[in-house]
């Protein structure tokens, strides 16, 4: 499994935030990204096992 | 005694025998809430003449000793976000000011079906997030009562009602049960019907129950279950597993003081066993399991209502939504599995232990109403689905009760029960009330 580095995802949610709400308002919630961009790291990096249903 | 004074139970036992009279009580309520509510505001909407018409209905049916069911002539409070019938239901938010629903949200039809009197509408944070109403902690009125479940708690801690009805997606019961000094449960979830309740999170949304004591919660319990719960004796011997390292080092150096002292006092005492219990490492993905799964929830059930109302949310809620609008379907799906894993290793705490103690909050109800507190206590027992209660047991230094947090097994709701219901005999707290209480309440 290939390592989720959080910088890595937190710069694309970065974007996208930019993209959806503009630069200056995606900069207003930055702390929030960085925040959200390592727990989806800690997600990613956890194996999940398939039979495991949503 | 004065009959606002009474428990639920207490309340409910005097009706059937006739020492109660239904109309008397619902006014003893009503003169209760003109004398604290301009300073506690724990209610949103109470239509006084329909209470009392339903009262003297009740009353009549008890002359005839043709009861209801076992809430018969009872007043309750129900959180502003339970759909009811007739009466307004406004989500704490402004697009919801004047909405009436046409139908009852299956808990309050189950109340109703129990005999239970719709006092009012509570207030709640705004659409159950952490951007606070106006409801103040009648222990202390410059200290938050917590949120979202604000004016249930406060309602019944301020002797308006006996017996309310919240909802916790994190922390939204146990912590206003601690900070207000009642009792809570959030049962598990499946256990109580969540139908025509505005959402926060469906897979997170758990019903709350507010009262003054453990009989109190397990009683309307039994009238909003899906099912009757098992009713089971207590074990000879509760086995109490501590749980001090993550949620010592969230408590305040008194919160951890306190309960220790009492813990002391319950490891010396017949039938109670008290072990350090440790947890298991997947504990570690709680706030990003959790934090995933409500962002994304939030977004969805925001979609059309945040763009047309954008000035109706707070800051909060309004961060928490766009992140929402982040996450992808894959992370989204990743969190709910890996939720599962953190169910299976969380339950095998239980396999040495039948209740699980934690502090409620990380201390007493912090000052200021511009916030409700700090949910970082209940999320994780929150996401597991476990039973889980708030007991008051304590006053801090400030004269602010503090409560222990105890979690039972997913659909160990019974056990739950019948284990603190032990514990809550060793503690007394109407006395420590009556004694210490600063607040706004005839103790």
């Amino acid at each position: 499994m290939v390592k989720a580095d959080p910088k890595e995802i937190t710069r694309g949610l970065q974007e996208q935030a930019e993209k959806l709400f503009g630069t200056e308002h995606a900069a207003e919630i930055q702390s929030e990204i960085e925040a959200m961009g390592q727990q989806l790291a800690t997600l990613r990096n956890t194996p999940v096992d398939l039979l495991d249903e949503p | 005694m004065n009959p606002e004074q009474l428990s639920l139970v207490e309340a409910a036992a005097q009706i059937r025998t006739g020492t109660l009279s239904p109309v008397d009580y619902a006014r003893a309520l009503l003169a209760r809430m003109d004398h604290v509510e301009p300073q506690v505001q724990a209610w949103v909407t109470v239509d006084r003449d329909a209470v009392m018409a339903e009262a003297r209905k009740c009353e009549a049916e008890a002359s005839a000793k043709r009861f209801r069911g076992p809430l018969h002539g009872v007043p309750v409070g129900i959180k502003d976000i339970y759909y009811t019938r007739g009466m307004r239901t406004t989500m704490g938010a402004a697009p919801f000011r004047d909405f009436i629903p046409d139908c009852d949200a299956d808990v309050v039809t189950k109340l109703k079906q129990a005999g239970a009197i719709i006092l009012g509408k509570t207030v709640t944070t705004v659409f159950v997030f952490l951007d606070p109403g106006p409801t103040r902690n009648p222990w202390n009125l410059e200290h938050t009562p917590g949120g979202s479940s604000s004016g249930s708690a406060a309602a019944v801690a301020a002797r308006m009602c006996a017996g309310s009805i919240g909802s916790q997606t994190v922390g939204s019961v146990g912590r206003p049960a601690a900070y207000n000094g009642v009792v809570s449960l959030m049962p598990t979830q499946s256990t109580v019907s969540m139908k025509n309740v505005f959402p926060l999170s469906w897979p997170l949304d758990h019903v709350g129950i507010f009262g003054r004591s453990v009989a109190d919660v397990e009683a309307q319990l039994q009238a909003i279950a899906e099912l009757p719960i098992e009713r089971s004796a207590a074990p000879k011997t509760v086995r109490i597993g501590v749980i001090r390292d993550f949620f010592y080092e969230n408590a305040t150096t008194e919160t951890r003081t306190l309960q220790d002292a009492f813990l002391q006092k319950l490891a010396v005492t017949p039938g109670f066993i008290v072990e350090e219990a440790r947890l298991p490492a997947a504990f570690e993905l709680n706030q990003p399991i959790l934090r995933t799964i409500l962002r994304a929830d939030v977004a969805a059930i925001h979609k059309d209502l945040f763009p047309a109302h954008p000035t109706a949310y707070g800051p909060k809620l309004r961060e928490l939504i766009e992140t929402g609008m982040l996450i992808s379907a894959a992370d989204y799906l990743r969190a709910r599995r890996l939720r599962r894993h953190y169910q299976r290793e969380m339950s095998r705490l239980f396999g040495r232990h039948d209740v699980l103690l934690t502090p409620a909050a990380p201390g007493p109800a912090p000052a200021g109403i511009g916030a409700t507190g700090s949910a970082v206590m209940n999320g994780p027992w929150t996401l597991a689905d476990f039973p889980t209660m708030t007991l008051p047991y304590a006053l801090s230094a400030n004269g602010l009760p503090l409560g222990l947090q105890l979690s039972g097994p997913m659909l160990g709701d019974g056990p739950l029960l019948a284990s603190v219901g032990k514990i809550e005999s060793m503690i007394e707290f109407a006395k420590i009330e009556k004694e210490s209480y600063a607040g706004l309440h005839p103790g």
